[in-house]
């Protein structure tokens, strides 16, 4: 090869190497921006994730110890340690600061524990120094003491960052430190310039710490608020309870008063009746007197409702409990009702199928039901739809009626309409006797009194709910079929004896005007009358008349012993005898005797002498069937 | 048949390092009492703390082990202050006859002597490897080899790597049983009815033309191709670097070209060069330090960059040859000696994904594994021990039942 060619080659060669030389350091120099920028994006991933953590966090501790495993994860630093110490409202419980440690425990293994570590911080805040930041000969200085303070070298500590509280207090610190042998590569040295970084993620648990108070203040006010809601919540329910209570104690109160009204009325209803009858019978047909005695028993006989009414509002009505049919009665109503409400309104009966039976009394039902369908009727001038439902009771029927019961021993029977509903107002008030809405001439606002008074004295429950212009629904939840209590066997009816058969009949009443107008009554349909205003009185009079009585007639209420008292005692010698009680109320003694002495047949006050005259009739021939059986 | 099990613990107490890390390696023996345990921790940890808690927990086994730059366990290359992995094995017919030779750095012959006359006290019928853990800041690693390979009655494989520190490059420790030494070779002789495959790969691309050292002594390099030797590399170093410290440099090292001229040609790289890197610069002299000797004047050497792609790459076709070599079976258990550089220094906190991963993932990810970051590799080469750096060393047991 010649000389020429081999220096050429040798020339080339040398470019070529220089080429390679320029591209290694190339190589490196890409390696090393590759290297930074991957650090530099690990760096704010880390930033963002200490953030997103601390996002909710009430517990400092949980701050400490990301902020912890971040420097670790970052930088090349063998234990961070992260210090909190309380701020002026908030305190660890046990006074000592929170504290976290990466890798656990190294910090506590190291000369200067943890405590040397906080008092380090805290001087150095005094101080406002932080490492690294201070370049130069004093940063250098100040990393020095900080690192003495430690109990480290000054190469061993890497980082020494107070923190401050919002109101600049000292508030904990960040400190690292490397291991202090270990001299070269590794993780990314620390140096001045991460300030920048380090400043941004103290920045960031400054943040953190101080939204973990105002989070754990927060959830505290929160829970605070949702107590004295939850109060205020049984406040209210206590008002409600009371107001209900003070409500139906205020029902009760008018009723009581209502009851003894109707009671006196009744007795005063029972002589103008009785000696309307009296005078109706004298008074020969055709005579214009007649007609007027007429209006006399007929404007009676419609204050004698008004007292039924009153009665049974004052819970004082004489209850005849048996097992009702619901939906039988239901339906039975209504269409004696259709003719009632007339053709605009539809009225609809909406039935569970299988409804439990109802116990409670049948008539008194069938007229509650009556005042409400006519109150629906009223309701809705321009027609629409009544509904009679029937169903079982449920919770939502114990919730509205206020008071605790169990609801599977309940059933429903509700009355709905469209029509154009009530006001808060008047809804409060409806159950009020003579409170009504209609004016004096077409309502007495009794229909709804008389309602409450019998489902209450049936042991049963009233709701209303109402809306103006959408419609109202009363529902009647009354007790059903009581295991044990049984059907009420249907009476037979006897033929009635013949009026005036000779029978001897001995009527006890206390108030001389009753007294003569039952006297009377009973003179006239000619059986032989004994009178007697008390029991004692009776028992004289008895003896007197040779001790033959057919059937005693006797108010309940008397002097010393009562009316059943008294029945009982005569029954002692007659068996037999029948009795016909007559009650203004069913007070519960009344109850009690009857249990024990046996079945008695009462009559209500006020009673026209018709009303007297067949009763006595039906018993006496019961006691005839009895004694001769087969006779009819 | 072989059990083990792996443990590793990255607690700062040792003692109770040691007491997780062996409680996960006997977990998987079934009950079995471990035979050996091998054992590597980082530097700054209590050594005597670990081994005394080791032996509580495991009374019939030898320990042996050494200490590293950085442990690896499972799928884990931990490099921190505070590391350690341990693997108990038992085994009915795979033997561990663990030695400690102390003087290496003082005279790494004798210790190499010193070794084979252990070893072959031994009489072991089946040898299979004898691993090495020599002290990696004292002795002349070549030489201690050399000595070794001559004076062992038969031929074995010799590899291991040198124990290392938390790259203070201060003291390192060599670990028998329940005794701790410094300037030391730890060795443990395996033997028995098994199988052993081998594999290294440095992943490095030569660069440049073949060069040659013109002064050397005692393990500094003065000059290649009459040059001052750290001028030679600053050529290929990016910006004003003045000392080894610098980001570049661990690009940079030195490929020893140890194939026999005839062969030369024939030999891929892996086969042919021993990567060796430069732990000490003498700044008035431009020298260059270069630990485990070997680089004598006349040597044929070549500058090489380190190519982090193809360090996975090369890593995994060791792997792949040493499936091939075991056909098909899975390894009973796998140790890995990898350089301290090739760890964080170069990958940052995935190491494990660039290192342990690929191996693990054709080799078997359960397998149980453990190994530590060396400060010198030692794995043959053309035919010889050789003190290598910017390597790793592979090596899987199989059962032979
Ligand atoms: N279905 C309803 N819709 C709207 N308001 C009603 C309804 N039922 C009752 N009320 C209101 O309640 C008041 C009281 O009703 P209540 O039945 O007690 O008395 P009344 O209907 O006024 O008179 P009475 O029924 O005695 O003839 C009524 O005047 C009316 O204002
Ligand atoms: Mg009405």
């Amino acid at each position: 090869m010649p000389l020429a060619e081999l220096e050429r080659l040798r020339r080339e060669n040398a470019t070529l190497d220089e080429q390679v030389k320029l591209l290694v350091r190339m190589e490196q120099r890409f390696h090393r921006a590759r290297t930074e920028h991957e650090r530099e994006l690990a760096r704010i991933r880390t930033l963002g994730d200490l953030s997103l953590a601390c996002i909710g966090v009430e517990d400092p501790a949980t701050i400490l110890e990301c902020a912890v495993e971040v420097m670790r994860a970052t930088f090349d630093v063998d234990a961070a340690l992260a210090i909190c110490v309380g701020d002026d409202e908030r305190r660890p419980n046990d006074g000592a600061p929170w504290v976290a440690c990466a890798p656990p425990g190294a910090w506590e293994a190291s000369e200067a524990g943890v405590d040397a570590a906080r008092r380090a911080a805290e001087r150095a805040f005094d101080a406002s120094i932080a490492s690294p930041a201070a370049t130069g000969e004093a940063g250098r200085a100040a990393h020095a003491a900080l690192a003495a303070a430690l109990g480290l070298e000054p190469a061993a500590l890497v980082a020494c960052m107070p923190l401050a509280s919002p109101s600049g207090r000292f508030r904990g610190a960040l400190v690292a430190r490397r291991g202090e042998r270990r001299a070269a590569f590794h993780r990314e040295r620390l140096d001045p310039k991460h300030e920048p970084f380090l400043m941004l993620m103290r920045a960031h648990l400054e943040r953190a710490l101080e939204s973990c108070t105002l989070t754990r203040d927060l959830r505290e006010r929160g829970r605070e608020l949702a107590a004295a809601n939850a109060d205020l919540a049984a406040s209210l329910e206590e008002l409600r309870r009371a107001q209900e209570l003070l409500q139906s104690q205020k029902l009760q109160a008018i009723g009581q008063l209502a009851g003894g009204v109707a009671h006196d009325f009744n007795n005063l209803l029972t002589v103008i009746l009785g000696h309307a009858e009296f005078a109706r019978m004298r008074i020969p047909a055709g005579s214009p007197a007649r007609d007027d005695v007429v209006q006399v028993i007929e404007a009676g006989n419609r204050a004698a409702t008004i007292t039924q009414q009153l009665l049974a509002f004052g819970r004082k009505q004489r209850l005849t409990k048996e097992v009702v049919d619901l939906n039988e009665l239901a339906s039975a109503t209504g269409r004696m009702l259709a003719r009632l409400i007339g053709e605009r309104i539809q009225l609809k009966l909406v039935f569970q199928p299988d409804v439990a039976s109802a116990y409670c009394d049948r008539g008194q039902l069938e007229q509650a039901v009556l005042n409400l369908v006519v109150n629906a009727r009223d309701a809705m001038p321009n027609g629409g739809e009544i509904r009679i439902v029937t169903r079982a009771a449920t919770a939502t029927d114990v919730e509205r009626c206020g008071e605790e019961f169990d609801p599977t021993r309940y059933v429903v029977l509700a009355v709905e309409d469209d029509g154009v509903g009530m006001p808060a107002e008047v809804r409060a008030h409806v159950f009020e006797p003579f409170f009504t809405t209609k004016g004096l001439a077409s309502g007495a606002g009794l229909g709804l009194a008389m309602v409450y008074g019998y489902v209450k004295q049936s042991q049963g429950y009233v709701s209303v709910e109402s809306e103006v212009g959408r419609g109202s629904t009363f529902t009647l939840v009354l007790p059903t079929e009581r295991p044990g209590e049984g059907r009420v066997a249907p009476r037979s009816n006897p033929a009635p004896a013949a009026v005036g058969d000779g029978s001897t009949i001995l009527v006890v009443e206390d108030d001389p005007t009753l007294r003569m107008v039952a006297v009377r009554a009973i003179g006239e349909a000619g059986w032989t009358v004994i009178e007697a205003e008390s029991a004692d009185a009776a028992l004289t009079a008895v003896e007197k008349h040779g001790g033959v009585v057919d059937l005693l007639v006797a108010d309940v209420v008397l002097p010393r012993a009562d009316g059943v008292e008294l029945a009982n005692r005569l029954r002692k010698r007659w068996p037999a005898l029948p009795v016909l009680l007559i009650s203004g109320y069913p007070p519960e003694r009344l109850e009690a005797r009857r249990a024990l002495a046996g079945e008695h047949r009462l009559l209500a006050k006020p009673f026209t002498c018709d009303q007297l005259v067949a009763e006595a009739q039906a018993l006496l021939a019961e006691a005839r069937d009895a004694r001769e059986p087969g006779h009819t | 048949m072989v059990r083990s099990g792996v443990g590793k613990s990255t607690l700062v107490d040792s003692a109770s390092a040691a007491r997780e890390a062996i409680g996960r390696a006997l977990a998987p023996l079934a009950g079995a009492s471990p035979r050996f345990v091998w054992v590597f921790a980082t530097a700054p940890h209590d050594h005597p703390a670990i081994l005394a808690a080791l032996r509580e927990a495991a009374p019939g086994a030898r320990l042996a082990g050494c200490s590293g730059e950085g442990v690896i366990a499972g799928e884990a290359s931990e490099e921190r202050e505070h590391a350690l992995a341990v693997l108990a094995i038992a085994s009915p017919d795979v033997f561990f006859e663990p030695f400690l030779i102390d003087g290496y750095g003082a005279d790494p012959a004798a210790a190499g002597r010193a070794l084979a006359a252990q070893v072959a006290a031994v009489k072991a019928d089946r040898p299979l490897a004898l691993f090495v853990f020599p002290d990696g800041l004292v002795g002349d690693c070549t030489v201690f080899l050399d000595t070794l390979a001559e004076a062992l009655p038969c031929s074995i494989p010799v590899l291991g790597g040198t124990a290392g520190d938390d790259m203070a490059f201060v003291r390192t420790y060599q670990f028998l049983d329940e005794r701790v030494a410094s300037g030391a070779v730890a060795a443990v002789l395996v033997h028995g009815a098994a199988r052993i495959a081998l594999a290294t790969s440095h992943g490095c691309v030569p660069i440049g033309l073949e060069r040659h050292i013109t002064r050397a002594r005692g393990g500094w390099l003065d000059e290649i191709d009459g040059r001052a030797a750290w001028l030679v590399f600053k050529d290929y170093l990016d910006g004003d670097v003045d000392d080894l410290n610098a980001e570049g440099v661990i690009h940079l090292s030195l490929a020893d070209d140890v194939a026999p001229e005839s062969a030369a040609a024939a030999l891929d790289d892996r086969e042919r060069y021993v990567i060796r890197t430069p732990l000490g610069l003498d700044k008035e002299r431009n020298a260059l330090f270069f630990p485990g000797g070997g680089l004598a004047t006349g040597r044929t050497v070549r500058i090489v960059r380190r190519d982090p792609d193809r360090i996975r790459e090369s890593a995994e076709r060791c792997a792949r040859r040493i499936l091939e070599a075991a056909r098909g079976h899975a390894p009973a258990f796998v140790l890995q000696f990898d350089c301290a550089g090739r760890g964080q220094v170069l990958f940052g906190s995935c190491a494990a994904d660039h290192i342990v991963r690929p191996l693990r993932t054709v080799l078997g990810d359960s397998v149980p594994w453990v190994g530590f970051h060396t400060y010198g590799e030692i794995a043959p080469v053309a035919g010889r021990a050789r003190y290598q750096n910017y390597t790793v060393a592979l090596c899987a047991l199989f059962d032979d039942a």
